[in-house]
């Protein structure tokens, strides 16, 4: 879990033809992987504050039924994946509370879009980020983290989370690089298709 | 003490010695000289002569022994006198010193009595034994006193310090709108900090903080400036790549701070104090200019004996101008050299000295090698604050998941917060507004409507 | 809260690392927004410009400079602004970044897409 050990290497410098920074945000409650997701998929080490959270949260973090998780992340991690010669997209991580919130004025503009993680043992920690989201028609996905068997169907969880239909709602492992991966693919895919709509309405 | 007694024995027995020698001696010549007179004289009045002879004799026989006798009694009175003068002397000059000194160390007035000789004199005795009671009771009003005040100093600074790691933390995860305020805050808790450290610093405790490892000159410059009230006119002239010493750093500062706190006071707040800061063979050294009034001879030297080598003396403090005195004391415990002299700017420059055996060459870029994760969030997580709606939400729960309802939780939230189209109220408030975001949501409002509290200022560098 | 810090902490405080100021004159930077150093540090420039400088040789987000830095995303942007008017830095700015809640161009999605499937 010490991803910071003082072996890493020094920070890695992006291709000096890197022009243009683009950002995407995934929001969750707490322990719920926003900070294992951008590990998994980042070509840097994510910087955030997971390690002194777990020191000085211990007690302090509300983990009901959660027991797994021991470090807490509280504000935005954030990893980097170099797409292509010119262009670099940066991950956040962003807790989903309202007491967090101003942390995502800046973030919201020029957002691609958003990834709300969440992990259907605390569903209503996504709650505010989701009205959120959808107040300020920010497109966003839905992935639920799954670290074991799914409990519910993944039309229950829709349904409780009261979804429209066209927002995507898959399932992933935010461990796996893969599964991360393809929570971001589906998330520009839902871009894409909302944006060549509004294209052939104009 | 056993060596006093033999004296005074015989000092104070009256003095017949002489006394007994001269008068036999006077009856022996007097009696002589009658005896030849009277043979020499005529018969006829020999019966009268003798008697009036005689007589004389006698007479002159007592006074012989009398005037014999208070000469000698007169000289030992004035040996006893020397005596006793001497007593006092050995009083004041040894004993008495020595007795202060003692309670002043701490001793109580029974151990520091039964520790310095014991006049025989018993009015001595009481004026030792009372004068032991009052210092020693004045000692310990005096002891009490700086206890209480460093105590209390050394709970402020421990306050300040948390209170300054706090609102660091704050910075970190508060945006612009709170910032400004947020620094205010900041610059007032170091000052209020640094009032602390000065106190512990005369009352003798320890100081505020340890730094751990060498701290750069420039973060020493910085540290010291942040502290004082006017610190935007401070401005700072330094290529120095040296660090100080951890366990001396704040003392440096703190003693910076004092020294660029009097040169503000005393310029006109039009004008900026300059501080320049060089590399020497001998450690490092740094000059404080300001371009104020021009001390007087009389001041320059008070204020070059308060930051002399001598100790404190806390009769000279004055209630308000503490900082001469504090930089004495540091400079004291850290073996700093502080001069003061008419300065080039008009006013007066101080030049402090750190010795090299504080000083430490650090590689080029100290700070570079350690980057750290972003230190946003520093917060503490009082509860996941949507832990409330799903406990008034518990009808709607399907299949064990509860039901979010649209837009509520926002609305709910964040009854402040400024989206472009304000949510319906549609729900009564289901959380109460003493959160911590609601109450935030507030402040930044009120903040943001104030616009921008702190004037873009010079930048200090 | 304040305990795992003190070992780490400098003596700085913030507003003696931004002279007083709380905000950036200049509102554009994105946390994105990524920066390249048009200069060598100079002698006597206060640290963080250094070390912005001398990161920046290669082009960096502000979120990095912050992280590495370890200040806050605003205090960045003021010691990014000084750079900035005096001409040692240049900024790339993210192509959206003013319009709210816009969607991204189609052909910027299609170069993401593409990016994150070779990944």
């Amino acid at each position: 879990m010490d991803f910071r050990s003082s072996e890493q290497p020094a920070r890695t410098p992006l291709r000096s033809t890197t022009t243009t920074g683009l950002k995407i945000v995934v929001v969750g409650g707490f322990g719920v992987g926003k900070t294992t997701m951008v590990r998994s998929v980042s070509e840097i080490r994510p910087l955030s504050t997971e390690e002194t959270m777990t020191r000085a949260g211990v007690g302090v973090d509300d983990a009901s039924g959660v027991e797994t998780k021991t470090t807490t992340t509280v504000a935005f991690d954030f990893g980097r994946i170099s797409l292509n010669e010119q262009m670099v997209l940066y991950l956040f991580g962003a807790p989903g509370q309202e007491r967090f919130w101003f942390l995502w004025d800046r973030l919201f503009s020029g957002t691609l879009g958003a990834v709300v993680l969440v992990d259907t043992r605390r569903l209503a920690d996504s709650w505010y980020a989701i009205d959120r989201l959808e107040h300020h028609g920010m497109p966003f996905i839905v992935a639920r983290n799954n670290f074991g068997e799914p409990a519910h169907p993944l039309e229950r969880v829709r349904d409780a989370l009261s979804l429209s239909g066209d927002v995507p709602l898959i399932d992933c492992d935010a461990r796996r690089r893969e599964s991360s991966k393809a929570v971001l693919i589906a998330l520009v895919n839902h871009l894409s298709t909302l944006s060549s709509a509004r294209e052939s309405i104009s | 003490m056993s060596a006093h007694t033999p004296i005074r024995r015989l000092a104070e027995r009256p003095p017949m010695g002489q006394v007994l020698l001269v008068l036999p001696a006077a009856v022996i010549i007097t009696g002589g000289v009658c005896l030849w007179v009277v043979a020499e004289t005529p018969a006829a009045g020999q019966t009268l002569v003798a008697w009036c002879l005689g007589a004389a004799a006698v007479l002159l026989c007592v006074t012989v022994s009398f005037a014999v006798y208070g000469a000698q009694r007169t000289r030992h009175l004035r040996d006893r006198l020397a005596e006793m003068d001497a007593d006092v002397a050995r009083l004041a000059d040894d004993t008495l010193p020595v007795l202060v000194q003692r309670l002043r160390d701490g001793a109580s007035a029974d151990t520091a009595l039964a520790g310095i000789p014991k006049p025989a004199d018993r009015n001595q005795q009481r004026i030792l034994w009372t004068l032991a009671q009052e210092v020693g009771k004045g000692e310990r009003m005096r002891a009490a006193a700086m206890s209480a005040c460093a105590n209390a100093a050394g709970r402020v600074q421990a306050l300040a310090t948390s209170m300054l790691a706090d609102l660091r933390a704050m910075e970190d995860r508060h945006s612009e709108e709170v910032l400004g305020d947020l620094l205010k805050l900041d610059h007032s808790t170091a000052q209020a900090g640094r009032l602390a450290d000065s106190i512990a610093v005369l009352t003798g405790a320890r100081s505020g903080r340890r730094w751990t490892k060498p701290i750069v000159m420039e973060s020493i410059l910085r540290g010291a400036v942040g502290r004082i009230s006017a610190y935007q006119r401070v401005r700072v002239h330094s290529a120095s790549t040296v660090a100080v010493a951890g366990y001396a750093a704040e003392g440096v500062m703190h003693a910076l701070a004092e020294l660029m706190d009097n040169a503000t006071s005393f310029s006109p707040p039009s004008e900026e104090v300059h501080v320049y800061v060089e590399d020497v063979s001998a450690g490092v050294v740094i000059t404080v200019e300001d371009c104020g009034l021009v001390m007087s001879a009389a001041a320059l030297s008070r204020a070059q004996k308060a930051v002399s080598a001598e100790p404190l003396d806390l009769t000279t403090l004055s209630g308000t101008r503490l900082g001469l005195a504090v930089v004495g004391c540091l400079a004291r415990k850290h073996g700093l050299t502080v001069s003061f002299r008419p300065s080039s700017r008009g006013g007066t420059g101080v030049v402090v000295m750190i010795p090299q055996q504080l000083v430490t060459q650090v590689a080029r870029s100290p700070r570079m090698d350690a980057p750290r994760a972003a230190r946003v969030p520093a917060a503490r997580p009082a509860r996941p604050v949507a832990a409330a709606p799903a406990e008034t939400s518990t009808d709607d729960d399907l299949y064990g998941l509860p039901k979010r309802r649209r837009g509520q939780t926002l609305a709910a939230a964040s009854p402040a917060s400024p989206p472009p189209s304000p949510p319906p109220p549609t729900a009564k408030t289901e959380r109460p507004h003493s959160d911590p975001g609601a109450r935030f949501s507030a402040f930044r409002q009120a903040s943001r409507g104030g616009g921008p509290t702190t004037p873009p200022a010079d930048d200090t560098r | 809260m304040t305990s795992w810090r003190v070992d780490s902490e400098n003596p700085d405080r913030l507003y003696t690392v931004t002279g007083g100021r709380s905000r950036a004159d200049e509102n554009s930077l994105d946390v994105v927004s990524l920066i390249v150093s048009e200069c060598e540090p100079t002698p006597g420039m206060q640290s963080e410009h250094v070390r912005i400088l001398r990161m920046c040789h290669r082009p960096t987000a502000v979120v990095e400079i912050s992280a590495e830095l370890g200040l806050p995303v605003s205090v960045v942007r003021i010691l990014l602004c000084d750079l900035l008017d005096t001409g040692r830095i240049t900024a790339r700015h993210p192509p959206s970044a003013p319009a709210k809640a816009q969607l991204p161009d189609l052909e910027i999605l299609k170069q993401v897409l593409v990016g994150l499937q070779k990944l």
